[in-house]
């Protein structure tokens, strides 16, 4: 006996957070679809890989220009929630992204 | 308690379950509306993917002719239990050559799997015996040859089994939804981030307590009603509940034809004499029959 109808929608799918670190240290969720202009009632986007997350930090970045942007992710598998280790809120991604 | 009055004990309960389960007479209109209703949804999920005009080749024009000429046989009920057990294995043939041995993904799917179940335990019910052709005819005879009207009842062990399906699927899900990634609200939240906000989690204070809560709440739910629809005296409190539950997820999720499929094997778990008589009473018939 097993679940299956919707047992693995969305597993393998990215919640992923960007912030804007304040000068006071404070990190400030952003809107990153109003930001890039993303059109009202599209589809959900759908991050699953890491490249999906660059490109998206690497336009905020563009953006938001010389902004120190975080980011936060983890990833949905079958056992629930589990952190993307290689992105954390301690780290500002737009130099690093300048390279991909 | 000793061992002798234990055993017998365990020896009537197992014979009342028997009875109910295998040897229990009581009124077909159940079966009859469940034989109705099969194609009805079926034709709602199927009939645009089984139309000629999808792929023009004979062989699978003759299929898609041979499976309308079923499904139609078993919505008239015309000689019902077999055009119910050709639907069958139409559908069981759908469902297994049609989706894993050719690959057509949709069909896999778990509403067409419960509708192929459904079909073949259809069979095993007294389902011709009313609202359908085979009845017109039945009656027709016996008024010509002046008999007595023959009684719209059978055996319902296919009705018995159509419930057992239904019970063993929502324990089936309970026991695997079972487990902290489920009942801890993450599995949900994805599944609902997936439809609805894709990658960004959902700007709503208590969105993670809320989903923890449905989450417990669907668990629980699934773990009562297998077991309190059986049961009479439980089923009354559970019949609502459970139409709504999977009325939400006919709203929120895209199940398909599964959630009607459910609504309308609701039946079998029904008390089939009790139905035929609220039918009477919609109908104005009097207590004794006239």
């Amino acid at each position: 006996m097993r679940w299956m109808m919707f047992s693995h929608k969305g597993v393998g799918m990215l919640d992923v957070t960007f912030y804007q670190r304040e000068e006071d240290g404070t990190l400030v969720r952003l809107d990153h679809k109003k930001i890039l202009g993303y059109p009202e009632g599209a589809e959900p986007e759908h991050m699953r890989g890491l490249m999906d997350v660059y490109k998206v930090g690497d336009s905020l970045c563009d953006s938001l220009g010389g902004a120190d942007i975080r980011i936060v992710a983890r990833k949905a598998t079958t056992q629930g929630w589990k952190d993307v280790s290689t992105l954390s809120r301690e780290d500002n991604v737009c130099p690093l992204l300048t390279y991909i | 308690m000793s061992i002798a009055h234990l055993y017998m004990n365990l020896e009537r309960v197992a014979s009342r379950v028997i009875d109910w389960a295998l040897h229990t007479e009581g009124s077909s209109r159940t079966s009859a509306l469940i034989r109705i209703g099969i194609p009805l949804i079926i034709w709602a999920r199927l009939a645009n993917d089984l139309a000629f005009f999808n792929e023009p080749s004979l062989a699978r024009i003759l299929f898609e002719a041979n499976f309308f000429a079923a499904t139609t046989l078993m919505l008239l009920g015309y000689y019902s239990r077999t055009a119910c057990t050709w639907a069958a294995l139409n559908m069981l043939a759908i469902y297994y050559y049609g989706g894993y041995v050719l690959g057509i993904e949709p069909w896999t799917h778990h509403h067409i799997s419960l509708l192929a179940m459904a079909t073949a335990l259809s069979a095993l019910t007294p389902c011709g015996k009313s609202y359908s052709l085979d009845r017109y005819f039945a009656v027709r005879k016996a008024q010509h040859l002046g008999h007595t009207i023959p009684a719209e009842s059978g055996n319902l062990w296919g009705l018995r089994l159509m419930s057992l399906q239904l019970s063993i699927m929502y324990l089936g899900t309970a026991f695997d939804k079972t487990s902290w990634a489920f009942l801890g609200g993450d599995r949900l939240e994805a599944l609902f981030m997936y439809y609805y906000s894709g990658s960004t989690y959902p700007d709503m204070i208590g969105f993670h307590a809320l989903m923890i809560v449905l989450s417990i709440l669907t668990v629980a739910l699934d773990y009562i009603l297998a077991f309190g629809l059986i049961f009479e005296a439980t089923r009354k409190w559970l019949i609502i509940p459970g139409l709504i539950f999977h009325g939400i997820l006919y709203l929120f999720l895209p199940v398909f034809t599964f959630t009607v499929t459910v609504w309308l094997l609701y039946l079998a778990y029904l008390n089939a004499d009790k139905v035929h008589a609220f039918i009477d009473t919609m109908h104005g018939y009097k207590k004794d029959g006239a």
